[in-house]
C-alpha cells in the first residue's frame, strides 16, 4: 500500500517552535514572544531588496526588436537553446546551462537533464556501502561475493557523482576494495566447495 | 546525477524520526538535503531570499517522552523481578535503565539549541545539541553573511538605477549680470 505523506506548504516566516505563521509585525529583530504559543526565540529580520527586471518593449527599441513569443509587447532578448523560440527577459530561464524558454526549462528539469537543476538523486555512495557490509555479513554464508558485485557496481556509480560534486572519493574507494576481496573470498570458497565435493582434497 | 557547486561546507543537520536534512553553506546561500532512505532531495535557501533567522533553545518533547518511556519499561521489569525475588536480573535491568535517565538528564541540562533560516520559498532547520558555542557561531555567519549579500544587491539596484536615469535637459541658464529690460514702455 503506498504510504501518503502530507506535506505542510512552507508560506512564510513562523514560530520556530510552534510554526505559527507569524504576520509582518513579528517579524522583526530581537526577542520575539510569539503570539500564539507566548514562548520566547531570539530573531534577526531582513527585508530581501527587490530586484528590478529589466525588460524592454518593442516599441521603445530603434530598431524595431524581434517580439517575445509569450509577452508580445517585450522585445526578445535571446532565443531558446532547444525550440528556437524568441523570449524577452522574463521568460528567460538561464542557470548557468543556457538560455531557455519556460516550457523547454520545465522538460528539461523534470528529466533531470540540466546541469545544476537535479533537486533529487540516488546516493549510490550509501547503497554502496550498505551493499559491502551486507556482503560481509554473508560472506560466512558464502553468497557474499553477490553483495559484493552489487557494492563494485553501486561505487562505480558513486564515484562518478561524487567526482562530480567534487568531494571525496576515499571512502568509496576503501568499499571497492573490500567488495573486491569479498568478490575474491567467495571465488575461493565455491572453488573450495567443488574441490572438496569432487574429493579433490583427499 | 546532481551537479553541485564543489565548494560547500557542512554546518547543520536536524535528524527526526521520520527524516534526515543536512544543511550545507554554499556562496549563494544555504543546501538542504533531505535523505529518504537513498533517496536525496535538494532544496536551497538563498541569502538574498531570507526574511528571518531565529535562534532558540528547546528541550525536545518527543525524545524526553521516548526516553521516560524506555526508563519506566526497565523500572517496571526491575521491579517486577525484584518483587519475585530475583535481584540479580533486577539488577540488570536497572542498570539497562540507567542510560535513558542519562540521556534525560543531560538534555535538561543542555537542551537543544535550534538555528532557523526562513526564506522566501523555503527554510533551513539546524540542531545543535551538545556544541552550543558552534550553534551561536552559525547563528552570526548566516546573519553576517545575508547582510552583505543584501547590501550588495542594494548596491547593484542602486548602480543599475542610476545608469537608467538619463541626463535630464537643463534649460539655458540666463545670462550674468543685470538683465536689460526690452519693454519699450518701462
Amino acid at each position: 500500500m503506498a504510504q501518503v505523506q502530507v506535506v505542510r506548504a512552507y508560506e512564510g516566516p513562523e514560530c520556530p517552535r510552534c510554526r505559527m505563521r507569524l504576520t509582518s509585525d513579528w517579524i522583526r529583530t530581537g526577542m520575539v514572544v510569539c503570539p500564539d504559543c507566548n514562548r520566547t526565540f531570539e530573531a534577526t529580520a531582513f527585508t530581501p531588496p527587490q530586484r528590478r527586471m529589466r525588460v524592454v518593449e518593442v516599441m521603445a527599441t530603434v530598431d524595431g526588436s524581434n517580439a517575445c513569443a509569450n509577452h508580445a509587447r517585450n522585445a526578445a532578448v535571446t532565443s531558446c537553446q532547444r525550440c528556437g523560440l524568441f523570449i524577452c527577459s522574463l521568460c528567460d530561464m538561464n542557470v548557468g546551462s543556457g538560455s531557455y524558454c519556460p516550457t523547454c526549462f520545465e522538460r528539461l528539469r523534470s528529466g533531470n537533464e540540466l546541469k545544476g537543476t537535479a533537486t533529487r538523486y540516488r546516493d549510490h555512495a550509501t547503497m554502496a556501502r550498505n551493499s559491502m557490509l551486507a556482503g560481509i555479513f554473508f560472506t560466512f554464508a558464502g553468497i557474499g561475493f553477490v553483495f559484493g558485485v552489487l557494492a563494485l557496481f553501486y561505487a562505480r556509480k558513486g564515484l562518478r557523482q561524487l567526482r562530480s560534486e567534487g568531494r571525496s572519493t576515499f571512502g568509496l574507494r576503501m568499499v571497492s576494495i573490500f567488495a573486491m576481496l569479498e568478490v575474491l573470498a567467495g571465488i575461493a570458497f565455491w572453488v573450495l566447495v567443488v574441490v572438496a565435493i569432487s574429493g579433490g582434497l583427499d | 546525477m546532481s551537479a553541485r557547486p564543489p565548494e560547500r561546507r557542512l554546518i547543520g543537520r536536524f535528524t527526526t524520526a521520520a527524516s534526515r536534512e543536512v544543511v550545507w553553506e554554499t556562496p549563494d546561500g544555504l543546501e538542504i538535503e533531505t535523505r529518504d532512505q537513498y533517496d536525496v532531495s535538494r532544496k536551497a535557501v538563498l541569502f538574498e531570499d531570507v526574511q528571518l533567522v531565529t535562534y532558540h533553545r528547546q528541550l525536545g518533547v518527543v525524545f524526553f517522552i521516548l526516553n521516560a518511556v524506555g526508563m519506566l519499561f526497565f523500572l517496571m521489569m526491575m521491579s517486577i523481578l525484584m518483587s519475585m525475588k530475583e535481584n540479580v536480573a533486577g539488577a540488570v535491568f536497572g542498570l539497562l535503565g540507567v542510560p535513558f535517565v542519562i540521556a534525560m538528564a543531560i538534555r535538561a541540562v543542555l537542551k537543544v539549541d535550534v538555528v532557523t533560516v526562513f526564506g522566501r520559498r523555503s527554510k533551513a532547520v539546524m540542531h545543535f545539541s551538545f556544541k552550543k558555542q558552534r550553534a551561536r557561531q552559525v547563528y552570526g555567519t548566516i546573519c553576517a553573511r545575508v547582510r552583505q549579500v543584501h547590501r550588495q544587491i542594494e548596491q547593484q539596484i542602486a548602480a543599475e538605477a542610476a545608469a537608467d536615469v538619463s541626463p535630464l535637459e537643463t534649460p539655458p541658464a540666463p545670462p550674468f549680470g543685470p538683465i536689460e529690460s526690452t519693454n519699450p514702455f518701462a
